[in-house]
């Protein structure tokens, strides 16, 4: 199998294999913080940073990491580049950091991250895992935007802060708390499988 | 019949690392995280501090009631040192500064104190800020300031339904399981889920009170007497 293009390693991760929709990672932020479209480009935003921060590092230096103490070092690594998101976010968007709360340092756990630089980083180029992490982190955000903005205007009855309804329109509390990530996640998924299903046996039928 | 059994493939083995090697990297790796992470405090630790400052500003007139005018004082070894200007920067740990409010721009008519406190809760500190008032001990306001109890559960110490129910007790406060009060003016509901978090909000209260109200209460005899 010839290796993929330069293009295909940046945007298979963006939706082909979105770490979200499709590979089920990364789902501890993508259910808590997405109540609303702001917190769920803030969090994709801040989760984008480190993951390419994280890559760039691991790809450049993965000669000199030795095997046993690889996940370690990695963890070092992407911890260092959260607190630094960590502290950036508490001194210019004080009001971001508290509204994230405690899932900022919660990117350190974040499997879709370390996964990115045991698969790919620690195994390419630096130019391959950049584009790779750039492609898997727009994936991230793409898919935390797609539950917020949801959540948002079924919850709340605004995108981005801006009332869509008026004053008649009587919010869908659930999909600002906990249970409406569940809920918002489980039609996007069933949405997204649907239409996949379709488009497939349409292409079998045309093929036919 | 004759079987034929297929060898197993042989594992590539992987050369041994000897142990200061991996140390050394760990080592290498450690310091210069620690390095970039002292230049980044260098770069953010004024504005964080700008920030707390002002959040504190915000918290005082909200626990206060919205004050005309607000005077902050030391909190000295034996007697509250009064300020010159309001500093809002403040030590949650020692309880170094507290803020009297007043309703007229004048100073005459006390609202009340605004104290700063803190206690390590399940994951940091629990940075607390409340409203109280040392002639009646009622609480008059209560905020979080900065906590970072778990999402979902903890997190329900910074929401009016826990925190307005406590506006209006008396200090020293009780915690009790919802149901359980008898109803008297001490009794705060903790929550159920976040027990213990809650709890600690409480006592934080009580022992902020303990630490600067006989000092708090000096000051107001003298002022009082004052007149």
């Amino acid at each position: 199998m010839s290796d993929p293009t330069r293009s295909e390693t940046l945007f298979r991760g963006v939706w082909r294999e979105n770490p979200v929709m499709i590979h089920m990672l990364g789902l501890c932020p993508a259910l808590a913080v997405t109540n609303t479209v702001m917190n769920s480009i803030a969090m994709g935003m801040a989760t984008l940073f480190v993951l390419t921060g994280s890559s760039l590092l691991v790809s450049t230096f993965k000669r000199f990491i030795p095997h046993e103490v690889r996940i370690t070092t990695y963890i070092l690594i992407i911890a260092t580049f959260v607190t630094i998101v960590d502290m950036s976010l508490a001194a210019w968007t004080p009001g971001l950091h508290k509204a994230l709360g405690a899932y900022i340092a919660l990117i350190v756990v974040n499997c879709m991250i370390l996964g990115r630089q045991e698969a790919y980083a620690s195994k390419q180029s630096v130019g391959r895992a950049l584009l790779d992490a750039l492609g898997t982190g727009f994936g991230f955000i793409i898919a935390l935007v797609m539950m917020g903005a949801v959540r948002e205007i079924l919850g709340s009855g605004s995108f981005l802060g801006v009332s869509l309804f008026g004053d008649n329109f009587e919010p869908w509390l659930v999909m600002v708390l906990p249970p409406g990530g569940f809920l918002a996640l489980g039609f996007w998924l069933l949405g997204l499988n649907w239409w996949t299903q379709r488009r497939e046996r349409r292409a079998a039928e045309g093929a036919a | 019949m004759s079987e034929t059994v297929a060898t197993p493939p042989e594992i590539p083995t992987r050369p041994e690392v000897p142990a200061w090697k991996l140390v050394l990297t760990l080592g290498i790796a450690g310091a210069l995280a620690g390095l970039l992470l002292v230049f980044v405090d260098q770069a953010t630790r004024e504005q964080i501090a700008e920030n707390r400052r002002k959040a504190v500003r915000e918290a005082v007139g909200e626990v206060l009631g919205g004050p005309a005018k607000v005077v902050s004082f030391a909190v000295g070894a034996d007697a509250l040192v009064r300020e010159a200007e309001p500093n809002y920067e403040v030590d949650t740990v020692a309880l170094n500064r507290v803020f009297a409010g007043y309703a007229d721009e004048e100073g005459k008519q006390l609202l009340g104190f605004a104290l700063a406190y803190q206690r390590t809760g399940f994951q940091d500190a629990i940075r607390v800020i409340f409203g109280y008032d040392p002639r009646t001990k009622k609480v008059l306001g209560v905020k979080v300031l900065e906590h970072k109890e778990t999402p979902g559960l903890g997190d329900a110490i910074e929401k009016e339904p826990f925190l307005g129910p406590i506006r209006g007790q008396v200090v020293d406060l009780v915690p009790v399981k919802p149901g359980d009060g008898t109803g008297t003016e001490h009794e705060v509901d903790t929550i159920t889920g976040a027990t213990i978090s809650s709890q600690w909000v409480v006592w934080i209260i009580n022992e902020a009170v303990a630490k600067a109200g006989p000092r708090i209460d000096a000051w107001l005899a003298q002022a009082e007497g004052g007149r």
